[in-house]
């Protein structure tokens, strides 16, 4: 099972604060359970993450609270909490060791090996809120200075206030705010540290959420300065398939798929893009495919179920595709093709017998060769994609039982052909197969016959055991005009 | 992932205290949870019984409701309850996709159907239970029940 670092409401309740823990579920978007993340309000002054009440909305269009209807449309940011939320996060962590600590020293005992694994989960907690943005980063080096820690992880090196202070290996903090700096300069700056303090103070006040958007953006270096443009919900029932296809591929993201697909991922698509617009920190839309993408897997094309996309050849490949539910969520399919493949042998089976037989006595070894590795092709495009897509293989290939017959036959004559067949390259029987496939196709009823009387009258000819004559009746591609006339032996047509 | 997330955060809850009566039982996965349910008072159709609960979670919990059914094995019976079938399946909106709402969790899905069973007085099965029960093959999120009760 996987572990996710969870932060929780709860983690107040063991330490001296317990009264913050309804304060820190309040920051708590009610869907999600984590802080508000670009908080947005309802008409019914709820307020939720803005991808959360997207989500909610686009699946049954009430408010989760008080089932209230609304619209995605009617959300507003809700900028107050925003801040709040932003300010809390960076509160939390000190703010909850030092309860903590607060907490272990009257009953040191039994409180002390729990209350370890809390710090260190805060400590992760902090870790990764670090990594979330360097805006936050900035803030919390503030709040760092400011509150009156001892972990030995705050070691603040501001580089452009404290020029002077080359950070060192025996560098020293300084009493006050903790910054690191060489011994002997550690009195020159007692004297102007709080006032130090008093500016970055004021400096962190005014730098409220609207004055830090531009540096977010260039931080990010992703966006321009605009902010993107919402995309507007569909009416899904007005479009037809082919319109809606068009619009996911206008914006950009897969258009295959079955119909409800398209729905479902133009509906998280729309969810995560504007949602990711409400943002004060939006991300580039290679995020956001990105996050499409783990949606597909879990949740759409690429879950394993009965959406699963049949004109992505790659998923078959995949590991863990699941052979036996494809093949049972395909079987109608496949039952069609085989029955289509079976109809189409039938008509065919007896013109290719002697085709197949020809080529087979010409060129045993080579055109064997090929006709497997050809077959094994086919195979695999048949299993891989729509059977649209699939190139139509010669129809010799797909009549196995055709192609068994006409083995035997091989066999059978073989040994008294064997003499005269001679070396007729492959590439000179390719032309007479594909004259033979378009005859056969045109009219194959009317040719089986005569055919099967050729094929007759050959094995005769060939039981006959006459090299020469052989060779002139069996070379001749069936509708050309052989270039030497041709022997007429045994009173056969041709 | 988004479910996950989620549940791991429900998990931790359920991890420290419940509400009386209530406990998780099992939790290996972010699909199926394990919770098994008290009737607290004296309510003599259920006195000294303990109702084990299935919770299944889809990928876009909690968006969707969770699948919730009760468990019959020898320790764990079926309770005797006008919306409840024999084979385990619950009648119940809150459970269903019109009255199901992201807010609700597994803890107050669990708290729900136990102030159900308090409240219930009758002996009894919901009609053409067995009809249900011997015919019905579909998974109880696909059903379509209409909700007509609103005593329970």
């Amino acid at each position: 099972m996987e572990k996710y670092d969870v932060s929780d409401p709860s983690d107040w309740l063991e330490t001296h604060l317990t009264e913050f823990a309804p304060f820190d579920a309040a920051l708590r978007c009610e869907v999600c359970k984590d802080y508000y993340n670009t908080p947005m309000i309802t008409s019914c002054t709820h307020t939720f993450c803005s991808l959360c009440i997207r989500r909610t909305l686009a699946a049954d269009g009430k408010c989760p609270i008080c089932r209230s209807n609304d619209q995605a449309s009617k959300l507003r940011r809700n900028g107050a909490m925003e801040e709040l939320v932003e300010m809390f996060k960076v509160a939390r962590p000190v703010a909850l060791r030092l309860a903590q600590k607060e907490k272990i020293s009257p009953d040191r005992s039994t409180a002390r090996p729990r209350s370890k694994s809390k710090r260190k989960a805060a400590d992760a907690d902090l870790e990764e809120e670090a990594q979330r943005s360097s805006q936050k980063r900035k803030t919390r080096g503030q709040s760092r200075r400011d509150a009156p820690t001892e972990s030995p992880e705050v070691m603040v090196i501001d580089n452009e206030e404290d020029g002077d202070y080359q950070p060192d290996d025996d560098l020293v903090p300084c009493p006050i705010c903790h910054k690191r700096m060489k011994q002997e300069a550690v009195f020159s700056h007692l004297d102007h540290c709080e006032e130090e303090q008093e500016q970055d103070r004021r400096r962190a006040r005014t730098r409220t959420p609207n004055s830090a958007k531009p540096t977010l953006g260039s931080s990010k270096s992703q966006l321009s300065s605009k902010p993107p443009e919402r995309i507007a919900e569909l009416s899904y029932g007005l479009l037809t398939e082919k319109a809606l296809r068009k619009k996911l591929s206008d914006l950009g993201i897969p258009s295959w798929g079955s119909r409800t697909l398209l729905i479902k991922r133009h509906t998280e698509w729309v969810n995560l893009w504007n949602a990711n617009a409400d943002s004060l920190n939006p991300r580039s839309k290679r995020d956001l495919l990105n996050q499409l993408d783990v949606w597909e897997r879990t949740q759409g094309g690429h879950a394993l179920n009965s959406a699963a996309a049949p004109n992505h050849a790659d998923a078959v490949m995949s590991k863990e595709f699941d052979g036996v539910g494809w093949a049972q969520s395909n079987k109608s399919d496949f039952d069609k093709l085989i029955a289509e493949a079976r109809r189409k042998a039938k008509k065919l089976g007896e013109g290719q017998q002697e085709s197949e037989a020809m080529m087979k006595e010409e060129d045993e070894g080579s055109s064997k060769a090929r006709t497997d590795e050809r077959s094994t092709n086919v195979k695999t495009t048949n299993e891989s994609s729509t059977p649209v897509t699939a190139a139509p293989p010669p129809p010799y290939l797909k009549h196995s039982d055709s192609l068994e017959r006409a083995k035997e036959k091989i066999h059978g004559s073989r040994r008294l052909s064997d003499a005269s067949s001679t070396s007729l390259a492959p590439e000179a029987t390719r032309p007479h197969t594909e004259i033979r496939d378009s005859v056969a196709e045109n009219g194959a009823e009317g040719l089986s016959a005569e055919e099967l009387f050729r094929a007759e009258e050959r094995r005769a000819s060939i039981s006959s055991f006459s090299p020469t004559h052989t060779k002139g009746a069996e070379r001749v591609p069936m509708l050309k005009v052989p270039e030497h006339p041709v022997r007429d032996v045994d009173g056969g047509k041709s | 992932m988004f479910a996950s997330k989620r549940l791991s955060k429900e998990l931790q809850k359920l991890q420290g205290t419940l509400p009386p009566g209530i406990s998780l039982i099992s939790a290996e996965n972010f699909e199926e949870w394990l919770m098994d349910i008290k009737v607290m008072d004296d309510n003599p159709l259920y006195r000294n019984e303990v109702y084990r609960l299935r919770f299944r979670f889809g990928s876009s919990y909690p968006i969707e409701a969770p699948e919730v059914t009760f468990v019959q094995d020898p320790s764990h019976p079926i309770p005797m309850h006008p919306h409840v079938y024999s084979n385990g399946i619950i009648c119940l909106d809150l459970l269903d996709t019109s009255g199901w709402s992201p807010v609700q969790n597994v803890e107050s899905v669990c708290v729900s159907l136990q102030s159900m069973l308090t409240g219930n007085s009758k002996n009894e099965r919901p009609p053409g239970n067995d009809a249900f029960v011997r015919t019905n093959r579909q998974r109880p999120r696909d059903i379509n029940f209409v909700f007509h009760d609103n005593k329970v």
